[in-house]
């Protein structure tokens, strides 16, 4: 029977779509490797859907330092040789996946989108060129260990398998390990300026704002919708709008009931951070834009034309 | 200090996909204009500030064959003071495992106390190498940086975590940081720099002159097809004059009761 | 014939697009336009990064390289701004003089600071009797004790008021026409020095134009630049390097006008159709594109002659009066795709257009530019 591992990162609300990649390879022995200072939520949380619990229980870990989770778990799997190793693409799994990769020598596969078995194959398919294109790879499934990380968002959480009741295993953290990063402070940069997060109404403006000046146009759109303006990272990253306003996930997580992008290609970061099931309008100039993938109605045309019109038949419905 | 750069030329993808060609059943990158990739662009800056701010020596050094010397030169008229161009693993030249052994090379040769790698490439968007790299020189690593400074006996460095939030932390040397849009604004490449370094020659090194011996039993991803992603599977695209367009989005909108009249 | 740039001249081609999109801003420059200022900031910035006087020896603060790679950044300024792009094309305009005619010790006191972006400097050749003939010059230099006096009125001279330095050129023996002319470099604190304003111009409104009166302006001996009644020839083999950068100027224009024409023809729809459908805009992009290319090509032909020490004033003439011509027509044809929009100021392409018409006439215009081709011709060469 193949065994799965998955590396459950302690902040990330994705953690159990791994189970949905793991689903793809039943029947299989799952394992979940879980960190912190006390585990007793997640402990909690995993034993219906694993067969074994690895537990790493050490100060150290009260903040997710994934140098020395890497240090501490990698022995573990040169002994327990998984089938697949898979952990979330988020910020920390960016970190930790190549890392383990290193120091085991198993083979990395970053940011899964989708598996399948196919012609006796293990195929994965991963997203290049920003979305532009879907690359595949084969997986030497059996071969050796691969260490995979997934994007979130990519799999979902199975809604029923049969209930397991794993087995804990609390881990030994050796000695030997001495710490390596010292953390000093949780800096949370979006914490000042305006709050979207829990705005109704959002017209999110990207790149295809060039300078500061243009920002103009959508800020006179998101007034006559009565809307927050919300941004992509480049914007905020120019210094043009206050990182509050940056969805994404490394920025914002918000819930409107209406997101209208401008000029927004539609990344994985950005779309990352709309939560809910909001109405999208997406205004683009390239049709073949990522974003028309997510919106509900898509635009295509120059947003310099398109969104001053738009403000106008707004204003003219007098809301 | 010692301060060591990795970096990858990709395609430059400009706006669009032209680079970028169905070919049969397959999408092919068909290109032959290379840049510097974006993230690596933070990565040099960040090492010529750091060196220019506390002495030392920076070096680049890129994987690949003579076409790299682009981005080598690039990074030397941005100020840094040396480039390796370092022959690549004639098994597979894309390999992340197979890359960061190389690297490993230069590393180990070179003795850097900070290695910096852009945070991922923007054709792969793998974000494998850095980490791995650390992985097997067994130093610390940081990804997605946002600041990177010295205080003279530690680095410290700030970076991205969860949710949009960052953490400081403070690491000794060795370490390997990947760069994070935000960390700096790179400089300009400047006339002077470029006639600076033009007849610099980039030294290459080939796994010899690195001390390594080849990577053994390394099992490889196999590398199938690219194609493209089907597209606008979800939006409905209006249609008609961009009057008309408008029209009919106030009227999706008005049924999704955004509009009260 | 080698069509290809070599790497070190795509990395500068590089190194110039990535500093003009950088650097040159749409709104600020139409605000410049709209305030008729200079872009000072851009042009320090410029110069701390080596592109004015790159072709200036690295002794004398440039990167030593040639006409060619001048070339290159001009028409990558020009292409993203034609304002911006043309000021500072003209922030060293006639220092070639300074390079070509000097002795050490000027090149080292005019070259410098303008590579360093200390100071500007101009040129003054032209009179309000004399334009484009320029055989005999009312502007005189006679010689005075302290070295030479110099009377006369110079006109439409480009960075009037605000240049350092202006190379005259005078006559020095009012009798021997073309053979009695010499040239000077006279600071521009120099007293009797009175710069006026011309009025108001069609375009280029970042850089001034005026005229300039020199009352009895007394100079040292030292400021005779290059040889006593040489002046003439002077000036003429000074505008067979200079009228390249003029042509690519106007390759820049021309593509700078061609680029915001195409993303505006695929953005735009009438009748449910982008406009890029339609086959008459496709054959006028067809057309524009054709221009720029062949005015690109002699424009890189004349730079490279002139670089390899076998300047063609032949090949130099063709190339101004051509490339001209199509970043006239090219920024012409990019107004009429744009229609009403183009006519507005917002959208950039009408001002392409008048800073494109500029280049049609300084420095020679086209006529004087058919003249040489054709003397040329008729001498069978
Ligand atoms: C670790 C990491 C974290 C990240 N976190 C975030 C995050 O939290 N939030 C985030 O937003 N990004 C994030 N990013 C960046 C993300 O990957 C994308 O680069 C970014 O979202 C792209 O922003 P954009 O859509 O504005 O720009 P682009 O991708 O450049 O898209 C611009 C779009 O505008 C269109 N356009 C241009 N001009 C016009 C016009 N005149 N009219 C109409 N359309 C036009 C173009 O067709 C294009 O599709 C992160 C990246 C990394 C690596």
């Amino acid at each position: 029977m193949k065994k799965v591992l998955i590396v459950a990162q302690p902040e990330d609300s994705c953690s159990m779509e791994l189970l949905g990649v793991a689903e793809v390879f039943q029947p299989c022995l799952i394992q979940v490797a879980i960190f912190g200072d006390d585990l007793k939520l997640s402990k909690e949380k995993w034993t219906p859907w694993a067969d074994r619990i690895l537990g790493f229980e050490h100060p150290q870990l009260q903040w997710f330092d994934t140098d020395f989770a890497a240090r501490v778990l990698a022995p573990v799997l040169l002994e327990e040789m998984p089938d697949l190793i898979l952990t979330s693409r988020t910020n920390p799994g960016l970190e930790l996946l190549p890392v383990l990769s290193g120091i085991t020598g198993f083979p990395a596969f970053s940011d899964c989108l989708r598996v399948r078995f196919e012609d006796g194959d293990w195929i994965a398919d991963k997203a290049e060129f920003e979305g532009k294109v879907i690359h595949s790879f084969r997986l030497p499934v059996g071969e050796v260990p691969i260490c995979m990380s997934v994007r979130p968002g990519s799999f979902q959480t199975p809604a029923a398998i049969q209930k397991k009741a794993a087995d804990y295993q609390l881990m030994s953290v050796p000695d030997h390990c001495p710490p390596r990063r010292e953390f000093l402070e949780l800096l949370d940069s979006s914490a000042e300026g305006v709050d979207i997060r829990k705005s109704k109404r959002l017209v999110a403006v990207g790149r295809g704002i060039e300078d500061q000046e243009q920002l103009e146009v959508a800020e006179s759109l998101a007034k006559a919708l009565n809307a927050e303006l919300a941004s992509t990272r480049p914007l905020v990253d120019q210094g043009w709008l206050e990182k509050s306003r940056q969805v994404g996930t490394s920025g914002v997580t918000v819930n409107p009931d209406l997101y209208l992008t401008v000029g927004v290609s539609g990344s994985f970061q950005h779309m990352g951070g709309i939560q809910g099931k909001p109405f999208i309008v997406a205004i683009n100039r390239d049709p073949k834009a990522p974003v028309f993938n997510y919106a509900n109605v898509g635009m295509v045309g120059d947003l310099f034309e398109l969104v001053p019109l738009l403000e106008q038949e707004i204003l003219k419905l007098g809301e | 200090m010692k301060v060591m750069v990795c970096l990858k030329q990709v395609p430059d993808a400009g706006e669009g996909e032209a680079f970028l060609q169905q070919v049969g059943e397959e999408v092919q990158v068909a290109c032959d204009d290379w840049v510097l990739n974006e993230w690596d662009g933070f990565a040099v800056e960040a090492a010529v500030h750091l060196i220019e701010e506390h002495g030392g020596e920076s070096m680049a050094v890129s994987i690949g064959d003579e076409a790299v010397e682009g981005v080598l030169r690039r990074a030397l008229a941005m100020g840094v003071d040396q480039a390796w161009r370092l022959q690549p693993d004639s098994n597979s030249a894309d390999d992340s495992m197979r890359l960061a052994h190389s690297l490993m090379g230069a590393a180990l040769t070179w003795k850097p106390d900070l290695i910096i790698c852009g945070a991922m490439a923007s054709d792969s968007g793998n974000g494998l190498v850095p980490g791995i790299l650390a992985g097997k020189l067994q130093w610390p690593f940081v990804a997605l940086a946002t600041g990177l400074k010295w205080d003279g006996k530690s680095f410290l460095v700030r970076h991205e975590i969860h949710q949009g939030m960052e953490s400081l932390e403070k690491i000794g040397a060795p370490l390997v940081v990947s760069a994070q849009s935000g960390l700096n604004q790179p400089r300009y490449v400047s006339i002077r720099g470029i006639r600076r370094v033009a007849k610099r020659e980039i030294p290459m090194k080939n796994m010899a002159d690195l001390s390594l011996s080849p990577l053994q039993n390394h099992v490889e991803l196999v590398d199938l097809k690219r194609r493209f992603p089907p597209s606008g599977a979800h939006a409905e695209i209006l249609q008609g004059s961009p009057q008309e367009q408008i029209s009919q989005v106030i009227q999706r909108m008005r049924e999704q009761g955004v509009f009260t009249s | 014939m080698d069509f290809e740039l070599n790497k070190e001249q795509k990395e500068i081609q590089k190194a110039a697009r990535d500093f003009a999109r950088g650097e040159f801003d749409k709104e600020l420059a139409l605000q410049l336009e709209e305030q008729h200022r200079y872009p000072t900031e851009i042009w320090k910035k410029a110069c701390k990064e080596g592109f004015i006087g790159m072709h200036f020896p690295i002794r004398f603060g440039g990167s030593d390289y040639g006409c060619f790679e001048n070339a290159l950044v001009v028409e990558e300024f020009c292409r993203q701004d034609s304002g911006i792009g043309a000021a500072l094309m003209t922030a060293h305009f006639a220092t070639e003089n300074v390079l070509f005619f000097g002795i050490d010790e000027q090149k080292e006191r005019y070259l410098i600071p303008v590579a360093e972006g200390d100071s500007l400097s101009a040129g003054a050749f032209t009179e309000p009797e004399h334009g484009s003939d320029i055989t005999c010059m009312s502007t005189v230099a006679e010689l005075h004790p302290k070295g030479w006096m110099i009377h006369g009125v110079k006109t439409f001279i480009t960075n009037a008021g605000m240049a350092d330095y202006y190379v005259v050129l005078c006559q020095t023996d009012p009798n021997a026409g073309h053979k009695g002319q010499s040239m000077f470099i006279v600071d521009s604190t120099c007293p009797g020095i009175q710069v006026s304003d011309v009025g108001a111009k069609m375009g280029l409104h970042m850089v001034t134009t005026g005229e300039v009166h020199f009352k009895n302006v007394v100079v040292p001996k030292e400021a005779l630049l290059g040889k006593e009644g040489r002046g003439f020839y002077q000036v003429l083999q000074f505008f067979d390097h200079s009228r390249i950068e003029v042509a690519a100027q106007a390759v820049g224009t021309a593509q700078g006008a061609f680029d915001r024409a195409l993303r505006y023809v695929q953005g735009r729809e009438q009748f449910s159709k982008k406009i890029a459908q339609f086959q008459v805009t496709q054959h006028k992009l067809a057309e524009m594109a054709t221009k720029i290319e062949l005015a690109r090509l002699i424009t890189y032909k004349a730079a490279k002659l002139a670089d390899a020490g076998k300047v063609d004033p032949k090949i130099t003439a063709m190339a101004k009066f051509s490339a001209a011509r199509a970043a006239v027509e090219v920024a012409s044809e990019s107004i009429q795709l744009l229609g009403g929009y183009g006519y507005m100021t917002e959208f950039e392409v009408e001002r392409f257009y008048r800073d494109a018409r500029i280049t049609e006439i300084y420095e020679g215009t086209s006529e004087i530019q058919k003249n040489v081709i054709a003397g040329s011709v008729l001498k069978g060469n």
